[in-house]
């Protein structure tokens, strides 16, 4: 399959995306909500065309990742678009563009992430990745797929506790928001879900490869620390709870590191 | 006792035995960039753990001692959420009973026994790394007798001789694809007969309590050097009655998590 095929998607894309944003700054949440959907179904026939392609999940290689990456942020984005109790994107299209809802706010960042991601896909080949022999095998694609799913849910729970904090500054109230906390918590932990499932897999293929289910080396080492980096986004002490900044920072690590691993 | 067990309990020790615990896992990740200390950690990995820690003082110390304080840390979170679980949250599952309730408390148990699961397997792991056997090759050495009686090799000789990086560039599933390349052994335990076994990569064989993998293929001679025509492998035997035990906790404990956030999920 000639690659034309994938770079046309990374175009439409990038297009799609980079005019998501820029409507949505410029304050046009149908016209932005169109583009977003418009690229969240271009990157699910990007995801569909690697399957097919590879026979296998999609994960290996930067342009893998970044499409399945693209696609989780940004149907959640969609279908986390608007607050509970609005029940029209109208009734929010007045609001000043430093003064967003706090869900107004995680469709920016979202938006932002997503415009990031790509400029971080051109960096490389725009092509499926590697082909190595062990891909063939069901725990490898499970152990590096719900990798990826963690990482797109622990993304997308970084930017609604971003939000959240965001809201508690004083732009839109005196408090971070619950709404968009209570849906940072859920995808926090629905992102350790996935990841506790990587890791199973991947401690049977090590079971099954090197004949124990631990290794002492980095790549195990970085593996424990993100889910106890969650861990700990979930045990934080009053003191620390109360401090903002801090707090905002220990929740989105998990985001962060677990990107690191995966591009 | 009452005054220890809240503190022991307490959410800020929590907090500070986790910071420690991946402050000394990300230190690990770090020195391993290091050859000296990435051997040590190499050899651990080759080994069972008292066989390692009865050289690793002398060989590696600060690999022993880092392996050391890492155990005592993840100790100091077993008791922690020992306390935890049965002095604050066992008493408000009696207390204010709901599926959620008893579902948070399951899961910090399992999280709990999946600690203890990994200190098991640490510590029971009987290993033989390294074997390499050649057709015609025996190794009796461990308790098990095992001989190569053949292999089956499609992928090219020169994969085996280049070095590790550029192999695993060339070992496609098209070049190399695992079913097709396989070894056959004729392993004998305790009083049995020898009974064939095909063996794979990622397609282990079991015998009298023992796992066998085979890590790869090799050829006679190193990278660089021209080859002969025999190839055989590398394998790795393993005992360890816990894994089944470590990966059932495991699902259970996924299992558990999925529930509670089902159950609890913020609309």
């Amino acid at each position: 399959m000639p690659p034309v095929i994938f770079t046309t998607t990374y175009y439409a894309l990038l297009l799609l995306f980079i005019l998501s944003l820029v409507l949505s700054v410029l304050n046009k949440p149908g016209p932005a909500n169109a583009c977003e959907m418009t690229g969240w179904l271009t990157a699910a026939l990007g995801c569909v065309l690697m399957i097919l392609i590879t026979r296998r999940l999609p994960f290996a290689g930067r342009f893998e990742t970044g499409m399945v990456l693209i696609f989780l942020i940004s149907g959640l984005n969609l279908r986390y678009a608007i607050p509970p109790g609005v029940h029209h994107l109208s009734q929010r299209k007045n609001t000043r563009f430093l003064k967003m809802l706090p869900h107004t706010a995680r469709q920016v960042i979202n938006r932002v992430v997503i415009v990031a991601l790509l400029a971080f896909m051109a960096l490389g080949s725009k092509a499926t990745g590697s082909e190595y022999t062990m891909y063939d095998n069901v725990y490898v694609n499970l152990f590096f797929h719900f990798r990826v799913l963690a990482t797109g849910f622990f993304l997308f729970a970084a930017s609604s506790f971003t939000a959240a904090w965001y809201s508690g500054t004083g732009h839109h109230g005196p408090a971070p928001d619950m709404d968009t906390t209570g849906t940072g918590r859920n995808f926090l932990l629905l992102g350790a879900c996935c990841f506790l499932i990587s890791e199973c897999a991947g401690s049977w293929w090590c079971l099954n490869w090197l004949g124990d289910v631990w290794q002492w080396n980095k790549g195990f080492f970085k593996a424990s620390g993100v889910f106890l980096m969650v861990m700990t986004a979930c045990h934080l002490p009053g003191c620390i709870s109360k401090s903002g900044p801090v707090r905002l920072l220990i929740r989105i690590l998990p985001a962060g590191i677990c990107f690191w691993m995966v591009s | 006792m009452k005054p220890l067990i809240k503190k022991l309990a307490a959410i800020e020790f929590t907090f500070l035995t986790l910071f420690l615990i991946q402050a000394l896992l990300w230190s690990g990740a770090g020195i391993s960039f290091r050859a000296k200390f990435r051997d040590g950690f190499t050899a651990l990995n080759n080994q069972s753990l008292f066989d390692w820690l009865g050289a690793a003082w002398s060989d590696y110390p600060l690999v022993a001692a880092w392996l050391l304080i890492l155990c005592l840390a993840a100790g100091l979170l077993m008791i922690n959420a020992l306390c935890c679980t049965l002095y604050i949250q066992l008493k408000r599952c009696m207390t204010r009973p709901a599926w959620p309730s008893w579902i948070f408390f399951l899961l910090h148990l399992m999280f709990i026994a999946l600690l203890a699961c990994h200190g098991m397997v640490m510590v029971s792991t009987q290993k033989h790394h390294g074997i390499r056997l050649f057709p015609g090759d025996r190794s009796s050495d461990h308790g098990i007798v095992i001989r190569l009686d053949s292999v089956q090799y499609t992928a090219g000789i020169d994969l085996l001789t280049m070095e590790r990086l550029e192999r695993r560039r060339h070992m496609t599933r098209k070049r190399f694809p695992m079913n097709e390349n396989t070894a056959t052994l004729l392993v004998e335990g305790g009083n049995h007969h020898p009974k064939a076994k095909t063996i794979g990569m990622l397609a282990p064989v079991s015998c009298n309590g023992f796992r066998i993998t085979l890590k790869e293929f090799v050829s006679r001679t190193g990278p660089g050097e021209l080859p002969d025509d025999a190839i055989g492998v590398e394998i790795t035997l393993t005992r360890n009655p816990w894994n089944r035990v470590f990966f059932a906790v495991y699902i259970l404990l996924i299992g558990l998590l999925a529930g509670y956030l089902a159950l609890t999920w913020k609309r």
